[in-house]
């Protein structure tokens, strides 16, 4: 009897964290990287997509700057991305919707 | 920095990861979370950090004094010395140069010349939204609301953590604090909210607010004479969608960011043009802003209980000094002024009236309720006029051409684009609640690739649609 009180009483019972608590430990640890991993991956694919998808927007942001070694560095990936970015005909759509962005919004004379 | 840059992007994508990589070492974490606070204020003004770092330093050091004397005589002297030392640096900066002009011009009336000169200086970026903070946790601290901070890290981090530093919303210490105590917990993260209010940022900013005050809003309101009774009616309205787009936009992103790097802000603005009353408009709109000046001037002020009369007077005060705050102007001042007679009068009406009253009853119905509308909105259309306006001259002379001009024939001048944009700005009022709640549950359904792809497009179609340059969000200048 008392083996089966054992079974049927869950207060009696172990919990999962008691018998096991370095697995628990480690399922709860992934699970917070996890989120917070998504958070980032999210962030990063993001911009990186859009920098993918419209280049040039990078490329006028780094002329604004003084020359100096780190950005002719980044002008260098920069037109590497670029012509990625042509290659898959991606710049060019972009830059035909810019321009027919700015004419949609254009202030009327 | 402005969010909507690039700079804010690689500034973020270099934030968050390391904020989380640190999220186990808390201490270090906050540390960094400050520097990099700093850094995102120095893009504004560098010599200004000190300011920033004196003023955190401070109001740490009157934290802990008031809170070893919390409730006595000592602690309540102490606090007035903290609130006099908080407000000092918003009145040199911000008004001291008003101040000046105005015993200038007085002083010339009577027929004398006296000139206390001017700073010369620029009001410091984000100096009352500072002001706030400091103010609120030294109050909290000796009204027991919060413990005194024993971390200096920790109060530099809630006076200048960057999504909030710059023009709010204002997050209460007791709010933040408790919340840096410990790790953040990722799984708190919302993603799907938080990629939402940032994506709704952008558009509001981006493509409504931007557009709407470069097509029609700023030239109207820089030359009101030059245009009809329609179209200055209409640029009345469309400021209102500007101002709503732009400050709900910034708050938006800031409350998303924060999120992000997983601590929880308030929410600053619940669709205040749906507001049937001005007490009802000044709890949806900018809210962290009106619930401050209820706990921190309202109230001490003796609040609703000290008689009919001295309230009304509580009430305009206070909405006279929240104006002033605003900006040193005659202009801020009378828009504070008139939302306060506003307020009192509507409390006047609600007291003087039986609550089970035919008029009571009347304005609970439809045609009530969409009149108490009607007039609600278009009372604090008008006084955006004065908020909008250079100076008080010329607020009351838009208002002016617009009765002038009724029926002379000028012809109409806004265009498709800005009756469309002005319909997008009002759609993000008029919508039903349970409109938003589809397109989150949708959302939050997709897939972490769909989430990007969807943001992604969003952005893209956002650039595409931005204006050349982007201008600062309006509540920087406060």
């Amino acid at each position: 009897m008392p083996y089966l009180q054992t079974v049927v009483e869950p207060s009696i019972a172990l919990s999962p964290g008691e018998i096991m608590p370095d697995l628990q430990d480690k399922a709860a640890a992934r699970s917070e990287f996890g989120s917070a991993g998504r958070a980032v991956a999210a962030v990063w694919a993001t911009c990186l997509l859009l920098a993918l998808a419209f280049p040039q927007a990078i490329a006028s942001w780094l002329d604004d700057f003084e020359p100096n070694p780190v950005v002719a560095v980044a002008q260098n990936c920069t037109s590497r991305l670029m012509a990625v970015s042509e290659t898959l005909g991606i710049a060019t759509f972009s830059g035909a919707a810019r321009e027919l962005g700015k004419s949609v919004v254009r202030k009327p004379e | 920095m402005l969010f909507p840059t690039i700079e804010f992007a690689l500034f973020l994508m270099l934030v968050l990861p390391l904020t989380w990589l640190l999220n186990q070492k808390n201490e270090i974490k906050k540390i960094l979370l400050v520097a990099a606070s700093y850094v995102f204020y120095s893009f504004w003004s560098v010599p200004f950090l000190l300011l920033l770092f004196l003023s955190s330093l401070s109001n740490y050091a009157f934290g802990l004094i008031i809170g070893r004397g919390s409730g006595t005589k000592r602690g309540s002297i102490w606090v007035g010395v903290a609130v006099c030392c908080n407000l000092l640096p918003l009145c040199f900066f911000k008004y001291y140069d008003f101040a000046a002009a105005q015993i200038r011009a007085l002083a010339g009336l009577a027929g004398s010349d006296v000139d206390f000169g001017s700073t010369g200086i620029a009001v410091p970026v984000a100096i009352s939204f500072l002001t706030f903070h400091g103010i609120s946790y030294v109050v909290d601290v000796h009204r027991g609301k919060v413990q005194a901070s024993r971390s200096l890290v920790d109060l530099l981090l809630y006076i200048s953590f960057f999504p909030h530093l710059v023009a709010g919303p204002i997050v209460r210490a007791s709010e933040f604090l408790g919340q840096l105590a410990k790790p953040s917990d990722p799984r708190n993260i919302d993603l799907g909210g938080s990629t939402l209010l940032i994506l709704g940022g952008l558009f509001k900013k981006v493509v409504v607010a931007s557009h709407l005050s470069i097509l029609f809003v700023d030239p109207v309101f820089t030359n009101p004479k030059a245009y009809g009774s329609v179209d200055l009616i209409l640029a009345v309205y469309a400021y209102a969608i500007v101002i709503y787009c732009d400050f709900s936009a910034y708050t938006d992103i800031a409350i998303g960011v924060a999120d992000l790097l997983g601590y929880k802000f308030p929410r600053n603005f619940d669709q205040p043009y749906i507001a049937l009353s001005l007490q009802d408009f000044w709890r949806r709109w900018h809210i962290t802003l009106s619930s401050w000046l209820r706990d921190y001037l309202y109230i001490p002020l003796g609040g609703g209980r000290a008689g009919r009369w001295l309230t009304y007077r509580n009430l305009i005060l206070t909405m006279i000094l929240g104006g002033l705050w605003h900006g040193a102007g005659l202009q801020f001042i009378l828009w504070g002024a008139l939302h306060g007679f506003g307020l009192a009068a509507e409390r006047l009406l609600r007291e003087s009236t039986a609550e089970s009253g035919r008029f009571r009853r009347f304005l609970r119905g439809e045609t009530g309720q969409t009149l108490r509308w009607l007039i609600v909105f278009n009372f604090v259309c008008v006084t955006w006029v004065f908020f909008r306006s250079a100076d008080a001259n010329g607020a009351v002379d838009y208002l002016a051409t617009i009765a002038r001009r009724v029926g002379d024939g000028t012809p109409l001048t806004v265009s498709p684009l800005v009756l469309v944009l002005m319909m997008a700005g009002f759609l993000t009022q008029l919508l039903p609640l349970s409109v938003y709640a589809a397109a989150d549950g949708r959302f939050r359904k997709l897939s972490i690739a769909g989430k990007v792809g969807f943001s992604t497009a969003t952005i893209w179609a956002v650039t595409m649609l931005a204006p050349s340059g982007m201008a600062p969000f309006i509540y920087f200048q406060f």
